[in-house]
């Protein structure tokens, strides 16, 4: 093996290359308004063979008829292709730099380190041994007309349909070394989905007084049926894959259909009075199909009062240009549930029986899986406002301070039963949680001269929330009992972590006590509050929270020499912590696999917080939790606007050539892992199983972006 | 032009709008009513026998699920026994030190840990399915009365099966009788016995009820009798132990079988016993033996199979293929398939999670002479395997080929880690053949649950507490005369030899903790003196009782020192007899006390437990 060993991380990891081109055009033409623009996306990604393709067209189109009549249509096509198959990048962590791609007859491994039990497997299988297709094909569109009607009346209807076709075909190759045989499945999900809004407004203005009354009538229907046929085994061949189904020995068919309706009804009045007092106030009515049977419905009110301080007569101040006072307190309800949550679930499966003549037959099973709840209805969250806008000094300081107070009762949670009763948990309403915060934003005119230009924008946000009312259960003293097995805590925190606490690890002078616990020297010692010598929920404590206890973010941005620009993003989450079982060294097969390099104890190395290889847990049961703090410098942007005259030349109205740099930097404390932020920066990933990856173990990319921004 | 056209259609178009508005509002309340299409609830589907039997073959595929995959419950039933340990020595966390790991609030549902919650869950959904059923029975037309006391005998075997086997998992437990359709959190306790009680009358009203012959994979009358002779015992009732097991016996319907039959029927290689054990033989006409059979099979995947198999290779047979060096210090092994010795296509890539003890696979085997169980072919020891390395083979290694040694002449061995990788087991039980793996898991095949020589080796066990060693004796020479081992005489018999004689014949079908706990129990209750001298009573069952007394006797690892190579000892205290309620059960419950049991944390709570049934 001299001195050939494979760098796993250069093999896996690339340099992804990302192009958005896209183009628009807009105009109008008599009473007519167009709009039309197409865009195509190619990005690459980080891991090789990691790519998203994508192509969006719009079309609006907004005609004025005559004085009362407008009608119109926008319309968007889109075309997503995700086909594409990334390097596995756990390899980088576990396949072995000894290891080869290839054997001796060049043929691809299974596994570099022929040890695919431990889940060394080769990074590029699934990339060489998957024929796929993933497409996703949607066509948005909304008609709608307004009509003029006298006496200050409008009416305004609109008629929305999505239509979405995702198509997943996908062929797992015999001759993989990972498969005995051939398998391909082909997936087709057609999504459909109207709204359809029907709006009276009336507007009436009577000397300061100016009223705006609305009603809404709103329908809503969701329908998608999905076909997936699976085969394996095929014969003679798996040769034609995906398209010939029929060739497997094995066939399986499924489908899933799923209905949903919604509705509303909304009665909505802005009165204005000499633009120093505005008053709204709503009523709504929210339907959903999802809800029980007697709660599908509930109703919404909300009232909004605001002061322009600054339009008093009496308000005379050179230094103040305006100042606004809002208070408001609003209903406002969450329907976020499965679509079938609230039903009584008969999973149908199958099972096997023998007949008298050694026939197999399949006989159908019934797991009535979940509780039945009719009783689940609308969280509703009422929330009260206080905010004040203002503007400084002719707008060089502008910003607004906003307080709030939100109570959310009747939450939609998982509930843990007994499980003794058969069904694990019911979804069902509870109690009442209590969030308050504060959020701050300034926007300031640092300089502000004819060659140099500097504006910052900051805001501050932070959040504070209690569960305030469980489901009302009480101990002997009358006081609220909480819900240990959800981990939900009266007068605590939703995102509270509780659990036993890791304190350090036992070194070489407390061998003794260490085995009064049952581990050793580089195990993690846990805090035994109560004494007894054994781990218990007793034993669990308070350790933080789960998000951040504030944020906040900066941006910069200066004008130079009229045609330069520079900015600069910075954001902060700040207290937050994470999980970081890393720390217990035991990642995988440390004798068996590759793995990544923590610090680890060992009687020459006593430090006190990561165990030993391959530590003990003992009888405890816990979790490492570490300050995941950071600040990031999130955005670099150079850009220079090319001069009017020469464009003036050129026939352009406008060019801009930027470039910019995301992610270029992060200071994290006491993190010291892969990314803080357990998201990537453009936002949460999708992950295989549907929920969103929140893997520690995910890199954040760092983007490098030219552009140019052309207008004819 | 465009607005020429609009003006034309202008009536139209209104009316599409007031047709539009019309549409939404006209349909209010109806409106939000989506039903679901592609799944049935239960006030559409279960008011017909269809609908119930679909709950009752749902309980079967939960019962199946015991035998089945990575990390097979029945192995926790084995490591708290004496027949086997927890073999998994590259980490913590495998139920190996007992003492410290088996905690309520601990891991109790993991292929890394153990499976103690898996049984306390899935029971409790099995009697979930068991209770749907009574408590819809009278929602459907049937057929015959027939019909429909077959579909209740039924599902009172399924609650009656979950039951007995919790009582002797967990003692006292919840008794839950009826299907609990809100989110209830005041459940109790009730006492085993009190359980029991209603079990043994629930299974002696089905007897009757429950067809004579069922398909393969469902429940038959004598499946019914089989569980209500267990039931029987466990209640102490050993006259009507022997009146239940010699109905299946007398009853002619299931019967030992002792003639050659099923797919190697015609290889004089073979036995009777290999012939019992084949996959393909298990639901066979030819196959009198099998009461309860439960039903797996190669290309019904998603359609009624055990998703993966048995995997009964990976958990019980060794680790042989690494780790084992030739006498002169040559890596001896290789798991590769095709090679020119290929091992592991013909036993199986073992990990050796379920590891035979000391007394599993030598002690009670002494004086084997021709029985069959222990025969080569049928069973291996590691002596039978040989160096098939294809790196000896390339240089010619002489020992390429020759039969495994343990130790050099001067004593050091050979192996590394014998625990995992060294022990016998038998392979005419764990031979499912598993062409989807190149290297054999053990793949798709039927299991047995109940079969005929379990209930003669119960009928002896009755007769031996009832003083009628002659009886016992003759009905463990029944199953011992099969396998062709020698005879016993009524001297022999005592309640070790029928541990033994049970770990011999069925090794990795009985749930070996729930039948040691059924019989520790009896002493309890009896106050019967047992072979090792001692009596026991009821009163501190859980600091002094049979089932530990036995385990420390005859196996060598509990308690021993024996630590695995990654340090960890194995050890087991006299209070692990009844598992640990798990914590998340007695937490959920806010309204009630469900009791823990003695010896861990949180038994300090309990109240009395119930010990009559309320009526409803």
């Amino acid at each position: 093996m001299a001195g050939n060993s494979i760098n796993w991380y250069d093999r896996i990891m690339q340099t992804g290359f990302r192009n958005d081109i896209n183009t628009s055009i807009s105009g109008r033409k008599g009473g007519l308004n167009y709009y039309w623009s197409i865009g195509r996306t190619s990005n690459e990604g980080i891991f090789d063979g990691e790519k998203f393709e994508a192509l969006r067209s719009r079309l609006n189109l907004d005609a004025k008829i005559t004085d009362w009549l407008t009608v119109g249509m926008n319309t968007q096509f889109a075309k997503r292709n995700e086909g594409f198959i990334a390097a596995d990048r756990g390899q980088i962590e576990r396949s072995s730099p000894w290891g080869s791609e290839f054997d001796d007859e060049g043929n691809i491994r299974l596994s570099p380190q022929d040890d695919n039990g431990a889940g060394a497997v080769n990074a590029f299988l699934a990339q060489k041994f998957n024929d796929r297709i993933d497409l996703d094909h949607t066509f948005n569109s909304r008609v709608y007309a307004k009509l003029k009607l006298p006496l200050g009346f409008s009416y305004e209807i609109g008629y929305t349909n999505r239509l979405e076709f995702q198509e997943y075909y996908n062929h797992a190759l015999a001759a993989s070394p990972q498969n005995v045989v051939g398998s391909a499945e082909r997936k087709v999900t057609k999504i459909n989905e109207w709204q359809l809004d029907n709006i009276l407004r009336w507007d009436k203005t009577v000397d300061k007084h100016s009223f705006n009354l609305m009603f809404l009538v709103y329908g809503e229907k969701f329908q998608s049926y999905e076909t997936r046929a699976r085969a394996n085994t095929f014969e003679p061949s798996d040769a034609l894959g995906y398209s010939a189904l029929e060739l497997g020995t094995v066939q399986i068919a499924e489908s899933e259909d799923v209905t949903s309706t919604g509705d509303a009804m909304m009665t909505r009045l802005n009165y204005n009075y000499d633009s120093r007092y505005l008053l709204t106030m709503t009523m709504r009515r929210d339907g959903y199909s999802a809800f029980g049977a007697n709660n599908k419905r509930a109703y919404f009110p909300s009232i909004a009062g605001a002061w322009t301080i600054s339009n008093e007569s009496f308000f005379n101040s050179e230094f103040i240009d305006f100042l606004k006072l809002r208070l408001s307190y609003g209903e406002n309800g969450n329907r976020d549930i499965g679509r079938f949550t609230a039903l009584s679930k008969l999973n149908a499966n199958k099972y096997l029986n023998v007949d008298a003549g050694g026939n197999v037959i399949t006989v159908p099973t019934f797991d009535n899986g979940t509780q039945e709840n009719n009783a689940l209805r609308w969280e509703r969250t009422k929330a009260t406002n206080l905010g004040l806008d203002f503007s400084l000094a002719n707008g060089v300081v502008e910003g607004s301070i906003e307080a709030y107070q939100n109570i959310t009762n009747d939450l939609i949670v998982t509930r843990q039963l007994p499980n003794i009763i058969g069904f694990n948990n019911v979804t069902t309403n509870l109690g009442e949680i209590e969030n308050k915060g504060l959020e701050f934003t300034l926007a300031t005119q640092n300089i502000n001269r004819e060659n140099f230009q500097w504006n910052t924008n900051f805001n501050f946000s932070l959040n504070r929330n209690k569960i305030r009312k469980l489901y009302g259960d009480l101990d002997e003293n009358g006081n609220e009992l909480d819900d240990i097995t959800n981990q939900r805590f009266i007068g605590q925190a939703t995102d509270v972590i509780w659990g036993q606490e890791a304190i350090g690890i036992w070194q070489t002078n407390e061998a003794a006590e260490a085995a009064e616990y049952g581990v050793f020297p580089g195990d993690w010692k846990i805090r035994d509050v109560d004494n007894s010598g054994d781990f218990t929920v007793e034993d669990n404590v308070f350790q933080g929270h789960r998000s951040p206890r504030f944020s906040w973010a900066m941006s910069n941005r200066f004008t130079m020499l009229k045609n330069f620009d520079f900015s600069f993003e910075v954001y902060s989450n700040w207290g937050q912590k994470r999980v970081f079982n890393e720390a217990k060294n035991r990642n995988g097969f440390i004798d068996r696999t590759n793995s990544i390099q923590t610090p680890y104890w060992t009687p020459d190395n006593p430090i006190n917080d990561y165990a030993r290889l391959f530590s003990s847990d003992g009888s405890s049961s816990f979790t490492i939790w570490r300050d995941a703090s950071f600040i990031r410098l999130s955005n670099i942007t150079l850009a220079y606007r090319f001069p009017k005259p020469l464009l003036e030349k050129l026939s352009l109205q406008s060019l801009r050539l930027y470039a910019n740099v995301r992610n270029v930097a992060v200071y994290a404390p006491h993190w010291d892992f892969y990314d803080p932020e357990p998201t990537n920066i453009e936002g949460r990933i999708l992950g295989d199983d549907g929920d969103f990856d929140t893997d520690a173990s995910l890199p954040t990319p760092r983007f490098f972006t030219f552009g140019i921004d052309l207008s004819l | 032009m465009m607005r020429k056209i609009i003006y034309n259609y202008r009536k139209a178009f209104f009316s599409f709008i007031l047709i539009l508005s019309l549409a939404f509002t006209g349909c209010e309340e109806e409106f939000l009513d989506a039903d679901p299409q592609s799944f049935f609830t239960p006030s559409n589907a279960l008011d017909t026998p269809e609908g119930l039997n679909s709950l009752l073959s749902q309980a079967m595929r939960n019962l199946r699920a015991e035998f089945y995959g990575d990390g097979a419950p029945m192995i926790t039933e084995n490591i708290f026994s004496e027949v086997s340990v927890e073999g998994t020595t590259d980490k913590s966390g495998p139920a190996q030190d007992l003492n410290l790991l088996i905690l309520p609030d601990a891991r109790l549902n993991s292929a890394d840990a153990n499976r103690i919650g898996w049984f306390w869950e899935e029971f409790y959904k099995g009697i979930k399915y068991a209770n749907t059923v009574i408590g819809r029975l009278n929602d459907a037309t049937f057929e015959s009365d027939a019909q429909k006391n077959d579909i209740m005998g039924r599902a009172l075997f399924h609650r009656a099966y979950r039951y007995y086997r919790l009582t002797q998992q967990f003692g006292d437990v919840p008794l839950i009788l009826e299907e609990i359709t809100s989110a209830r959190l005041d459940f109790v306790t009730t006492a085993r016995e009190t359980i029991l009680r209603k079990m043994q009358e629930d299974l002696n009203m089905a007897v009757p009820m429950v067809n004579a012959v069922a398909n393969n994979g469902d429940i038959n009358k004598d499946a019914v009798l089989h569980l209500l002779t267990k039931v029987n015992l466990a209640l102490g009732d050993f006259d009507e132990a022997i009146a239940s097991s010699s109905q299946i016996i007398n009853g002619g319907t299931h019967t030992l079988t002792t003639d050659r039959f099923g797919i190697d029927a015609d290889n004089p290689e073979k036995d009777v016993t290999w012939d019992l054990h084949r996959v393909e033989n298990k639901s066979i006409s030819g196959n009198t033996e099998g009461i309860l059979v439960v039903i797996d099979r190669l290309g019904y995947e998603d359609n009624g199979d055990y998703s993966g198999g048995t995997s009964i290779q990976r958990q019980a047979v060794p680790l042989w293929w690494r780790f084992i060096n030739t006498p002169d210090g040559q890596n001896g092994m290789s798991d590769a398939p095709g090679i020119d010795i290929d091992q592991v296509t013909a036993i199986g890539r073992g990990i050796g999670r379920n590891r035979g003890t000391h007394y599993s696979t030598k002690e009670i085997w002494k004086n084997a002479n021709n029985d069959q169980r222990h025969k080569l072919g049928n069973w291996y020891d590691m002596e039978d395997l040989v160096y098939n390395a294809p790196s000896l083979q390339s240089s010619g290694n002489s020992y390429y080929g020759k039969n495994l040694e343990l130790y050099l002449p001067n004593g050091t061995p050979l192996c590394s880690d014998t625990i995992r990788n060294w022990y016998g087991f038998p392979h005419y039980k764990f031979f499912v053949p598993d062409p989807l793996n190149v290297k054999p898991s053990g793949g798709h095949g039927d299991w047995y649950v109940y079969r005929v020589a379990e209930t003669y080796l119960l009928r002896a066990e009755a007769y031996f507490w009832k003083g009628n060693l002659g009886a016992a004796a003759e009905d463990i020479n029944v199953v011992r005369r099969r396998a062709e081992a020698d005879e016993i005489t009524a001297a022999d018999v005592d309640i070790a030899y029928i541990l033994d004689e049970r770990a011999r014949e069925l090794y990795y079908e009985e749930g070996r903790k729930t039948e040691l706990t059924r019989i520790a129990y009896i002493f309890a209750k009896t106050g019967k003196a047992a072979y090792n001298g001692k009596t026991y009573s009821l009163d501190n069952f859980s600091t002094d009782n049979f089932w530990y007394d036995r385990i420390m006797e005859v196996t060598d690892f509990y308690n021993k020192g024996v630590k695995t190579i990654h340090g960890d000892e194995y050890t087991m205290s006299p209070y692990h007899v009844l598992w640990p309620i798990p914590a998340s059960a007695i937490n959920a419950n806010t309204q009630g006390v469900i009791n823990q049991n003695e010896g861990y944390p949180g038994a300090e709570n309990n109240i009395p437990p119930l010990t009559t049934i309320p009526e409803e």
